[in-house]
């Protein structure tokens, strides 16, 4: 073990991306104190709680190994008494944190002030001092780096999601984490497994994949896509506000009161039902809508997997109803709002299948309500530091996926609160684009190989094409053109980055939708010419266009012939069948138009079934003098034959006496 | 007259305005492992590894387009689009049928139906027969759209059915106009155009100046919009509601009314406003402002006008320069020009004052070449030029005739 383990720590290190040059002095102290050899793990991973046993001298953070950070010097001048290494025990790993706090009115004014307004221009370069990330190679926790889906679904499904069953050496961890001596024995254990994993298999990666737990290997789903460990990573990267950092920071004590950790819980004990069933039943009596047959929550397996089944097949409500089940599981059910209780990864997921599930339900009223109680996802207590039981998993940075923090900033949109999405977006541009930019600060210091650089550049710059997409959105329901257009620009003009014919068309689009026609087909040829006429997919997408010009200039008899022939090129094309219904219309041939898309809805229902469609049908059925409310009702029994609950009954424009 | 019940024939009526775009909302799910199935249609889920493409669902094409679900608002200017349907709804055959939908305004009845009457010979039940109305709106107020019916069932009498639709029509715009007579005979005009709409963000496609008879517009000027979105700063030629802006066109005289002052002056008529603009989906407007008059500018009897003036200059360098003297009275007038000097004076005349001029007839003009020496350096008015009637002992002041730029 003694040659392998300064060999492991070496490389370690190097992974580490943080001490270059001081490794040394390191090692020396840490060998200099070897009943300490745990501790390497635990600075890393274990926030401050542990402080209080032995010094924690910060591996990776020698004093001069980056001579750029004040912070360094801040940290570990020798004045720390090692009884009293509280303060050295930040979690170095999820480096945001570990700012000086010299730069805390910097990074405030930033976070309040330039970077606020500056929302779609590039950040300022007004220079910070290197924010580190999290450096990838810290997770010693092989469990993590099981390539399978298992990574990120650690945590089973139940109560006991604090301590998920790890291999071997971790079982005795206790979340007791005043136990340093327990901690320390396992985290001993857990080095010896690193380096020998190390050592036997060379240098490709550091870690290996240990054997994973079996429920959840039953659980991998092939069609699932996993994050690799460096991704995983890099996907909980994330800025905390300044005082959240410090609070991350300290020792717990002194900052007891000043923060009110996030108690969401759900606000209805009543389940959602099926809308369409509840419609059927109205009209047709209930006989016939038991006859409707959908999966509900109590169909399918209790479990994420449930989840999936039902969200695949389209039954977004009782989709929600299980997450909703699960978090009651997780304790953070029916009247659980505003109780203390454990955010875990897995909580958050199921929060954000919720409420991505209730807005897609068009129950954004419930979801927004729901969300409150979350505020603005950056209190500690969304942090993988704030839970030291979860250390085992070495883990850092924030437990809330992107996603959720995507769906929180611009649910409030869908509730008349645009400009509070407006405002929420920028601010996650904001911090988004640190974290990309110091992405390149960290490949231009070499603490990131290239492999890993990329990866996480790419999985930032999509979120951040993510929260530009949100945004162009939101502005396009303020009406404000100009920041749409401006927007657009930006994003065709990345460096780097490839003319895409759909975005010029999306551009065009917008351009018809503010009535500039010149302009709209300037971006329409410049989607044609990056298009290849000879696939039928482009040839439809640039007959569209065509159409949707002509349709801008009142021509629509032209815009019909150009819809006909994209709908002879893609006959099961349900957007051309409506569109081509849609012209119909408009010269005159109202008829036609509903036959065609009776037609087609009666023949390829599951394609043909969909929102706009079936609103335009059955708005042809109020021009259509008779039988209108049968024809209506006829669509509906067809649709509660084929649709789940993925369909707004809206649509059918029925009128509930 | 009207009684549902009995009714045969059944008159629908639906605005065609544009039809929309769907917005749909982006759901780009990260893979997270709660969400992450293979989505069932490609509108369900993404994930944002194809968040580029997900740009595209901005008023995608993969969303069709939706009808109009409700009547919205509309604005004088715009063109009012309905579908007019008529539809046997009995179990028997009608006949001798005629239709007829006027717009019944405060000030007339307008005729919609493209013929006077749209007339058949008969409908089978179930049958219907349909028609798109399309009118420009001209007036404000309330406009009713009144669709008459009358027809034969069997051999029995003519029986006659209505609908009445009512409507109110906005004003999308708010124009204001100012004047500016220049020196030269060129008139200025600056036009405030504000939109005045409650929800209907504007692209002004088309601000131009259709000139009187003695006018033309200066070629630069207003004429040609299609880079106007980089006229006015942003990427976008919009207006949204609320907003103004300001457009300025120069009208120059024609050449050969330009030497016919008195009829140049007569004319306060000087032309008037086109606007087309387009809101939503190409949806297009047009209006013309009503013959917009100017104040006709009061030049005296005599009129000085500075002909050649070299800008700018150097400070203490002396100058000359050409003015120009019309009389613009019935009669000939005898001057004498004056040349004042003020008490803080930043520009100094050489040469000589109170000097009699020949004598000039009317509608006729004398150049008179002036020299001056500033002594100030800045932006310094020339002032101080007097005239005196000499037969009438009036004086005629001219104060502010040009700008100098003096540069140190």
């Amino acid at each position: 073990m003694a040659s392998g383990l300064p060999d492991a720590l070496e490389r370690l290190a190097l992974k580490a991306e943080q001490s270059e040059n001081e490794q040394g002095t390191s090692f020396s102290k840490y060998f200099g104190q070897p009943g300490n050899t745990d501790d390497i793990f635990d600075t890393i991973v274990k926030p401050s709680r542990l402080a209080d046993e032995e010094p924690k001298i910060n591996f990776f953070k020698s004093p001069n190994s980056t001579p750029s950070k004040e912070d360094v010097h801040q940290n570990y001048p020798p004045k720390f008494a090692f009884k009293k290494g509280e303060k050295e025990s930040e979690p170095k790993i999820f480096s945001y944190f570990s700012q000086p706090t010299t730069t805390a009115g910097e990074l405030n004014t930033n976070n309040d002030a330039t970077e606020f307004f500056d929302q779609m221009s590039q950040l300022a370069s007004k220079s910070h001092e290197p924010i580190e990330i999290a450096g990838p190679g810290f997770r010693l926790s092989s469990e993590d780096i099981n390539p399978s889906k298992a990574c990120s679904q650690a945590l089973p499904v139940t109560e006991s999601t604090t301590i998920p069953s790890n291999q071997n050496s971790e079982a005795s961890v206790s979340a007791d984490t005043e136990h340093s001596s327990q901690v320390s024995s396992t985290s001993a254990a857990n080095l010896v497994n690193s380096s020998h994993n190390i050592s036997s298999v060379g240098a490709i990666r550091v870690f290996t994949p240990q054997p994973v737990v079996p429920n959840l290997v039953n659980e991998t789903d092939q069609t699932v896509k996993t994050l690799s460990d460096s991704q995983e990573r890099a996907s909980n990267w994330w800025i905390p506000k300044e005082p959240v950092r410090l609070w991350l920071q300290s020792t717990r004590a002194n900052f007891s009161e000043t923060f009110h950790p996030s108690c969401p819980g759900l606000l209805n004990s009543i389940e959602l039902t099926d809308p369409i069933k509840d419609l059927l039943r109205h009209f047709d009596g209930e006989a016939a809508a038991a006859e409707r047959q959908t999966l509900t929550a109590d169909m399918v397996t209790q479990d994420a997997q449930g989840i999936r089944d039902l969200i695949k097949v389209g039954c977004y409500r009782a989709a929600a109803n299980l997450c909703g089940r699960l978090l009651t599981a997780c304790g953070q059910g029916y009247g659980k709002a505003g109780q203390p209780s454990k955010h875990t990864p897995h909580s958050l997921n199921l929060w954000m299948t919720r409420l991505a599930l209730l807005k897609k339900s068009n129950l954004v009223e419930m979801a927004v309500n729901e969300l409150d109680a979350f505020g603005d996802l950056d209190s500690p207590d969304f942090y993988y530091e704030y839970y030291p039981e979860l250390n085992d998993q070495k883990k850092h940075g924030t437990m809330v996926p992107f996603t959720f923090r995507l769906l929180a900033a611009e649910l409030p949109a869908h509730h008349n609160r645009v400009n509070e999405a407006h405002m929420k977006l920028c601010h996650l541009l904001s911090t988004v684009r640190r974290i990309i930019r110091d992405i390149d600060q960290f490949a231009a210091l070499d603490k990131m190989n290239e492999v890993e650089r990329r990866e996480a550049a790419n999985m930032w710059s999509d979120r951040e094409t993510a929260v530009l997409q949100s945004l162009i959105t939101c502005s396009l329901m303020k009406k404000d053109f100009h920041n749409v257009v401006r927007l657009f620009h930006k994003q065709l003009h990345r460096p780097g980055h490839k003319p895409n014919p759909t975005l010029y068309s999306a551009l065009g689009r917008v351009y018809l939708q503010i009535g500039d026609i010149p302009l709209a087909q300037q971006a329409f040829n410049c989607a044609v010419d990056l298009r290849d006429i000879n696939k039928p997919g482009d040839a439809i997408a640039s007959l569209t266009d065509a159409g949707l010009v002509a349709i801008a200039q009142n021509a629509f008899s032209e815009a019909l012939g150009y819809f006909q022939q994209a709908l002879a090129l893609q006959p099961d094309n349900p957007v051309l069948v409506n569109n081509t219904a849609v012209c119909l219309l408009y010269v005159g041939r109202m008829r036609d138009g509903m036959l065609l898309l009776e037609e087609n809805l009666g023949t390829k229902p599951e394609m043909m079934i969909r929102n706009d469609t079936v609103l335009n049908v059955c708005t042809l059925y109020e021009l259509e003098s008779s039988l209108t409310v049968q024809r209506k009702l006829g669509m509906l029994r067809l649709a509660s034959k084929w649709k789940n609950d993925d369909l707004n009954i809206a649509s059918f424009k029925l009128q509930i006496q | 007259m009207e009684n549902k019940a009995d009714q045969v024939l059944s008159i629908k009526v639906m605005r065609l305005s544009r039809p929309l775009f769907t917005q749909c909302d982006p759901h780009h799910l990260e893979f997270g492992y709660l969400t992450d199935t293979k989505p069932l249609s490609e509108a369900d889920w993404f994930s944002l590894a194809h968040a580029d493409n997900d740009l595209d669902m901005t008023l995608s094409p993969r969303h069709g387009l939706l009808l109009p679900q409700s009547f919205g608002t509309i604005y004088l200017g715009e063109t009012f689009q309905s579908y007019l349907r008529v539809q046997n709804v009995g179990s028997f055959l009608v006949s001798n049928i005629s239709i007829k939908a006027d717009l019944q305004t405060a000030a007339q009845r307008l005729p919609l139906t493209k013929k006077k009457n749209l007339t058949l010979d008969q409908l089978e039940s179930q049958q219907s027969t349909d028609d798109i109305l399309s009118h420009e709106i001209t007036e404000l107020g309330t406009h009713i759209l009144v669709c008459e019916v009358s027809y034969q069932v069997g051999l029995g009498e003519i029986m006659t059915s209505s609908r009445y639709y009512k409507f109110q029509v906005l004003k999308p715009l708010d124009v204001k106009t100012k004047f500016y007579n220049a020196e030269s005979d060129d008139v200025y005009l600056e036009a405030q155009i504000q939109n005045t709409t409650l929800d209907k963000p504007l692209c002004l496609d088309k601000v131009t100046m259709e000139p009187s008879s003695l006018f033309e517009v200066q070629t630069g000027w207003g004429t040609s919009w299609s880079n106007a979105s980089h006229l006015f700063g942003g990427i976008v030629n919009i207006v949204q509601p609320g907003e103004i802006r300001q457009y300025l066109h120069c009208l120059k005289p024609k050449q050969d009314v330009r030497s016919n002052l008195r009829l140049l002056r007569g004319e306060s008529n000087i032309g008037k406003l086109d606007l087309t603009w387009r809101t939503t989906i190409g949806d297009r407007g047009r209006l013309q402002t009503s013959q917009l008059q100017r104040m006709v500018p009061n030049y005296g009897d005599v009129r000085l006008t500075i002909q050649e003036l070299p800008n700018p200059v150097k400070l203490y360098e002396a100058i000359g320069f050409v003015c120009k003297i019309t009389n613009t009275s019935e009669r000939p007038v005898e001057l004498s020009l004056i040349l004042d000097i003020r008490s803080k004076p930043a520009i100094l005349w050489t040469g000589i004052s109170n000097r009699p001029l020949e004598k000039i007839d009317p509608n006729h003009s004398v150049e008179v070449c002036l020299q001056l020496v500033p002594i100030m350096p800045g932006l310094q008015s020339l002032s101080g030029l007097k005239l005196i009637d000499l037969l009438l002992k009036r004086t005629y002041d001219y104060p502010d005739v040009a700008q100098l730029l003096v540069l140190p």
